[in-house]
C-alpha cells in the first residue's frame, strides 16, 4: 500500500510559471523515502501541497490511498510533520507548546512525557523555546509531529542546521521509529550524504521534475553503472588507444585514463591490454560514484 | 462543545506570558484609577450638593474617558497582538496541518477574543467600584461611601459598550489576519479616530454610520443626531452589530479560502 501518491501533479504560482511539473510521487508505506533536490528544485512546495498548505485544484493527491481534499481531517490525524525550520510559540515552554498540538489532537497525556524522552528533551520541557538551540528547536518540532504516533512523517529538511551529532541523533531517531514502529518517514534535504545513509527509497526533484525514483538496490545499481575506473600507466596516449579499441568512450585527462565501469572482468582484461604491451601501470584505482556525484549529474541534466 | 472548549483552551495556552493578559488587566484598571486620581486631586470642586449622588460623576467622567477612544484602542491593540502571536512565531503552517477544520481554527481566535473583551469590562466593574470607594475613605467630603453606584446602570453601559465594540473589532480581527505588520490596522484606528474627532467637532450627522464613534455615541449620544431604538439598542449599536456581522462574513470567508499564513 502507498502512503503518498501523486499523479501528475502541477502546481504554479502565477499562470506561466509551473513550479511542480507532472509529479509522479509513489511512497510505500513502511519505508524511509527521501526527497532529493537542489534548492529551489520544487522540494517544500511538493511538502506544502501534500499537507494542503497548498491549493491542489485537480486533486490528485492521495494519502494512505485516499484523496487529500475530501479526507483532509481524517488523513493529517495520521500525520506528523516538520516543515522547514518548525513552528513553535517562542514566548512558551517546550512542554507548553507539546500541550497546545496534543489538546488539538486529542492525544493521551502521557504521550507529551514519552516523546520527550524520546527527542532527549525532558530536563529542558519547562525552558522558554526562545532559550533553546537550534538543535533543541529542531527536535522539540519533531516531538510534536510524534505526538500522535502518527502513520506517516512528512519532514522537509529536518536536520537542517544542526551540528554533526544533532544530524546523527535525528538519523537514528528515524531510523529507529521507521523500524521499531513502522512509520512511513518522507524527508527531502539538500544534505545528500544524510539521505545516503538512511532512506530505503529516493526521490531526485529537478526544476520541478522528478527525474529519479527507486529503491535502494535502483540506486546501487545507478552507483555502479556510473562508477569509473581511473588508471595512470607510463604511457598514457598508448595506453588510452589501446584501451578504446576494447570498451567505449575512456577519456584522457591530463594524468589518467578515465574507464567506465562494468565489472571486475574488465579490470583483467585492460591489466593483460597494456601489460602485454610492456606498458607499467602505476595506478587503477575504481571510484564508486556516491550518490552526491550522482545527484549533481541527474540534475545538471 | 467540549471539543470547542479543548480548542478555545489552547488559545488561552498561546496567550500564556503574552502582553495580550496585561492588557486586559491594565485597560481595566487605568480608567478607574486615573479618575480616582482626578478626583482626589481635584476634590474640592467635586464635592456634591445635597441630593446629588456622587457616583454619577464618577460613572460619568469614566465613561467618557473610556468612550474617547480609549476602549477601541484597547480592542485594537488586543485583537493585533493575539493574532500577532501566529504571525511573529510563524505557526500558521503548524496549526493548517494539524486535523482541525480552517472554520474551527477562526472561531476559536474569534470566541477567544470575543471572551477576552468581556473579561475587559468584568474586570472593570469591580475595579471601578473599588476605585470609587477607596477614593471615598480617603476623602469623606466627597460622599462616595455615603451613596451606592447605580449598578443596573453600571451593567447596562459595559452591555451597550461591549455591543458599540463589535463593529470595530470586527474590522480590525479581519485587518489584523490580512496584514501580518501590526502597524497597519494601528494606523488604520488611529486615522479612524481623528475621523471621528473631524466628525464630532463638525457635528456631522452621518457619524452615526461610523464605527469608531460608537463608543462614545453610547456614553454620550450627540445631540444633533436624532436618537432612534431598536428595541433595547439606539441606532448606532445596531449599525455596530451590522458591521460585526458584515466584517466577520468577509474575515470568515478569507480566512477559510484564501488565507495562507
Amino acid at each position: 500500500m502507498t502512503a503518498i501518491e501523486t499523479l501528475n501533479l502541477d502546481f504554479a504560482f502565477s499562470k506561466d510559471d509551473l513550479v511542480i511539473k507532472g509529479l509522479n510521487l509513489k511512497v510505500e508505506q513502511g519505508s524511509i523515502y527521501g526527497f532529493l533536490g537542489p534548492n529551489g528544485s520544487g522540494k517544500t512546495t511538493t511538502i506544502r501541497l501534500l499537507l494542503g498548505l497548498l491549493p491542489n485544484i485537480e486533486n490528485n493527491i492521495k494519502l494512505f490511498g485516499q484523496n487529500f481534499k475530501e479526507n483532509r481531517i481524517n488523513i493529517l490525524s495520521k500525520t506528523g510533520s516538520l516543515i522547514e525550520q518548525p513552528s513553535l510559540y517562542e514566548h512558551l515552554s517546550g512542554f507548553d507548546n507539546l500541550e497546545i498540538t496534543r489538546r488539538i489532537r486529542d492525544a493521551n497525556k502521557n504521550r507529551i512525557e514519552k516523546v520527550l524522552e524520546l527527542v532527549d528533551l525532558k530536563s529542558a520541557s519547562q525552558k522558554k523555546v526562545r532559550e533553546y538551540s537550534l538543535g533543541m528547536k529542531q527536535r522539540l518540532g519533531l516531538a510534536i509531529a510524534l505526538l500522535s504516533e502518527p502513520e506517516l512523517l512528512i519532514l522537509d529538511e529536518p536536520v537542517n542546521g544542526l551540528d554533526p551529532n544533532g544530524i546523527i541523533e535525528i538519523r537514528e531517531l528515524l531510523l529507529e521509529l521507521n523500524k521499531q514502529n513502522g512509520i512511513t518517514v518522507f524527508l527531502s534535504s539538500h544534505l545528500l550524504s544524510e539521505i545516503e545513509k538512511i532512506v530505503t527509497h529516493l526521490g531526485i526533484l529537478s526544476k520541478g521534475k522528478l527525474v529519479f525514483q527507486g529503491g535502494r538496490n535502483d540506486l546501487k545499481e545507478l552507483q555502479n553503472h556510473s562508477a569509473t575506473l581511473h588508471i595512470e600507466t607510463s604511457d598514457n596516449q598508448k595506453s588510452f588507444e589501446i584501451i578504446s579499441t576494447q570498451f567505449k568512450a575512456p577519456s584522457n585527462l591530463n594524468s589518467q585514463i578515465i574507464v567506465h565501469y562494468q565489472d571486475k572482468e574488465q579490470i583483467a582484461t585492460i591489466c593483460k591490454l597494456l601489460v602485454e604491451t610492456n606498458i607499467d601501470i602505476y595506478k587503477m584505482q575504481l571510484q564508486n560514484n556516491n550518490l552526491e556525484n550522482i545527484f549533481l549529474e541527474i540534475t545538471k541534466k | 462543545m467540549h471539543y470547542l472548549l479543548k480548542n478555545i483552551s489552547t488559545e488561552f495556552i498561546k496567550s500564556k506570558k503574552t502582553f495580550a493578559w496585561w492588557l486586559v488587566i491594565i485597560g481595566a484598571g487605568f480608567m478607574p484609577a486615573f479618575v480616582s486620581l482626578v478626583f482626589l486631586s481635584k476634590w474640592n470642586h467635586l464635592v456634591p450638593q445635597a441630593g446629588h449622588n456622587p457616583w454619577d460623576d464618577f460613572t460619568e467622567m469614566s465613561w467618557k474617558g473610556m468612550g474617547f477612544l480609549y476602549t477601541t484602542f484597547f480592542i485594537v491593540l488586543l485583537t493585533c497582538l493575539f493574532l500577532n502571536i501566529e504571525h511573529k512565531n510563524n505557526t500558521w503552517k503548524h496549526i493548517f496541518t494539524l486535523p482541525i477544520l480552517r472554520s474551527s481554527i477562526y472561531f476559536n481566535k474569534l470566541f477567544t477574543l470575543l471572551i477576552f473583551i468581556a473579561l475587559f469590562y468584568i474586570l472593570y466593574i469591580p475595579i471601578w467600584i473599588g476605585c470609587g470607594f477607596t477614593v471615598g475613605l480617603i476623602r469623606p467630603q466627597l460622599q462616595l461611601t455615603n451613596h451606592s453606584p447605580d449598578y443596573i446602570s453600571l451593567l447596562s453601559l459595559c452591555i451597550h459598550s461591549f455591543i458599540a465594540s463589535l463593529g470595530i473589532f470586527a474590522i480590525h480581527f479581519w485587518l489584523s489576519i490580512r496584514f501580518k505588520n501590526m502597524i497597519i490596522p494601528i494606523a488604520i484606528a488611529v486615522l479612524g479616530g481623528i475621523i471621528w474627532i473631524a466628525l464630532y467637532q463638525g457635528r456631522v450627522e452621518e457619524i452615526t454610520y461610523f464605527p469608531y464613534s460608537y463608543h462614545y455615541s453610547t456614553v454620550s449620544p450627540p445631540s444633533w443626531v436624532k436618537l432612534k431604538m431598536f428595541g433595547f439598542f439606539p441606532r448606532h449599536e445596531m449599525y455596530s452589530l451590522l458591521y460585526f456581522l458584515i466584517f466577520t462574513s468577509l474575515s470568515y470567508r478569507y480566512f477559510v479560502k484564501t488565507f495562507k499564513g
